[in-house]
């Protein structure tokens, strides 16, 4: 229902740029460029980079404004722009292999100094979010970062519902996988007991 | 439920994506599983965690590069819906006519102008010094032009050169010689590449010298009786 009115509003909101009304354009703006930016930000890991390909993609939406068609989701539309030249983007430039941290062996008494303690699970997930694999990446980041329904992310990555649903399982299961420990960690020291650095 | 599929489910258990019975499945089993238990903490740890992962944000300054930008936009979209004309891109362009027709001019003033042998003195034409090559024999042709109006495609200087040494040729009075057999003597050689085609279409009366040097062309003899 809330689903519903919020494409409503949205093809209101179109319908009116169609016709000219650049408030209404930049009410779209206000309600996407966060969310762009935190989707196509995860996809190409650089702040200037994602906010240049969320720029693009608001000057395409006005310059192919007419050629919307509201049998569709204004928001699967405007997200499609932005993750294709994001992928464009990642086709573009070399990309460097991440760093994991997780991997590192040698100075462990280095890394407790620099990094934070293993309880802060919201910067270790974002770095294990990156590490993932693209496809299953995205399907996560639409889905569980931006809270996307299951459809909607099938039309933007115009792939089959299931296969988003197995992406979207695997890259939950990877991330469990992956981030497990640290939990456990957290728990034992939020329990009172030491571990050695060499654990960290 | 075995743990390997429940573990399989626990995401989207955790998510509240499963159909009721299957959540009771995964429930009963999470009670009794310990292992299993710890799995579905840290999803749950991880599923919180989600909301307070940093959320990036754009610049301060974003709204106000991108209207920039739009505005750039709509001045050229108006521009081009103005009463501006366009620039319409001719098929043949009038530069490129001209050109052709005052190449055409020129061709066809050199033709009636009487070709290169105009622009040649005596001392520039071509003299082959005389040769004592075994090859050079005396397999004339006779061919017998009938018209003056040459058409060569290609080779439009040459049926010039051909036209104009015709003329010359039976207005000289030794044209006769070269009818017939001749020896010795000096006399200067006129090499005219001449396509073989021409002489099959074209017949003629002056004669022609097929050397085997230059098995493509012909070449005519041109007597100037000297000393």
């Amino acid at each position: 229902m809330k689903q519903e009115t919020e494409k409503q509003q949205d093809h209101e909101l179109i319908r009116r740029v169609q016709n000219g009304d650049m408030v209404a354009f930049g009410r779209i703006m206000d309600k996407y460029k966060d969310r762009l930016m935190n989707v196509v930000y995860r996809m190409l890991s650089s702040e200037q980079e994602a906010e240049d390909i969320v720029q693009e993609t608001f000057l395409r939406v006005y310059q192919h404004r007419d050629s919307f068609d509201f049998r569709h989701c204004f928001s699967t539309w405007i997200y499609t722009i932005a993750l294709n030249l994001a992928r464009n983007e990642l086709r573009k430039r070399k990309r460097f292999k991440f760093f994991d941290i997780f991997d590192m062996k040698g100075n462990e008494q280095e890394i407790a100094v620099e990094m934070e303690l293993p309880t802060n699970l919201p910067q270790a997930l974002e770095k294990s979010i990156e590490g993932l694999p693209e496809k299953y990446k995205l399907a996560f980041v639409l889905r569980d970062v931006q809270e996307l329904p299951y459809d909607e992310v099938a039309k933007i990555m115009n792939i089959p519902l299931g296969t988003v649903k197995s992406r979207v399982n695997r890259a939950r299961a990877i991330l469990r996988d992956k981030l497990k420990p640290r939990v456990e960690e957290s728990h034992a020291l939020s329990k009172g007991t030491l571990l050695p650095v060499s654990l960290l | 439920m075995h743990c390997r599929r429940v573990r399989s489910f626990l995401s989207a258990y955790c998510n509240g994506e499963l159909s009721e019975k299957r959540s009771r499945a995964i429930a009963d089993h999470l009670k009794a599983c310990p292992n299993c238990r710890r799995d579905e903490a840290t999803s749950r740890e991880l599923l919180s965690s989600i909301p307070r992962m940093t959320q990036v944000k754009v610049s301060a300054d974003f709204n106000a590069r991108l209207m920039d930008r739009l505005a750039q936009e709509r001045f050229s979209e108006t521009r081009s819906k103005a009463y501006l004309p366009k620039k319409r891109v001719p098929v043949v362009s009038l530069t490129r006519i001209s050109a052709v027709v005052a190449a055409a001019c020129f061709v066809f003033a050199f033709i009636f102008a009487g070709g290169i042998e105009k622009f040649l003195t005596p001392t520039e034409r071509p003299t082959i010094a005389e040769t004592a090559d075994p090859l050079l024999n005396d397999d004339y042709q006779t061919v017998q032009p009938q018209s003056e109006h040459w058409v060569f495609k290609d080779q439009l200087q040459r049926a010039t050169r051909i036209k104009s040494m015709m003329q010359r040729l039976s207005g000289e009075s030794q044209f006769n010689i070269l009818t017939g057999q001749q020896t010795g003597g000096n006399y200067n050689r006129l090499w005219v590449p001449i396509p073989r085609e021409f002489f099959r279409m074209q017949p003629g009366t002056f004669q022609m010298y097929n050397g085997t040097m230059m098995p493509e062309t012909t070449m005519v003899r041109e007597v100037n009786a000297e000393g």
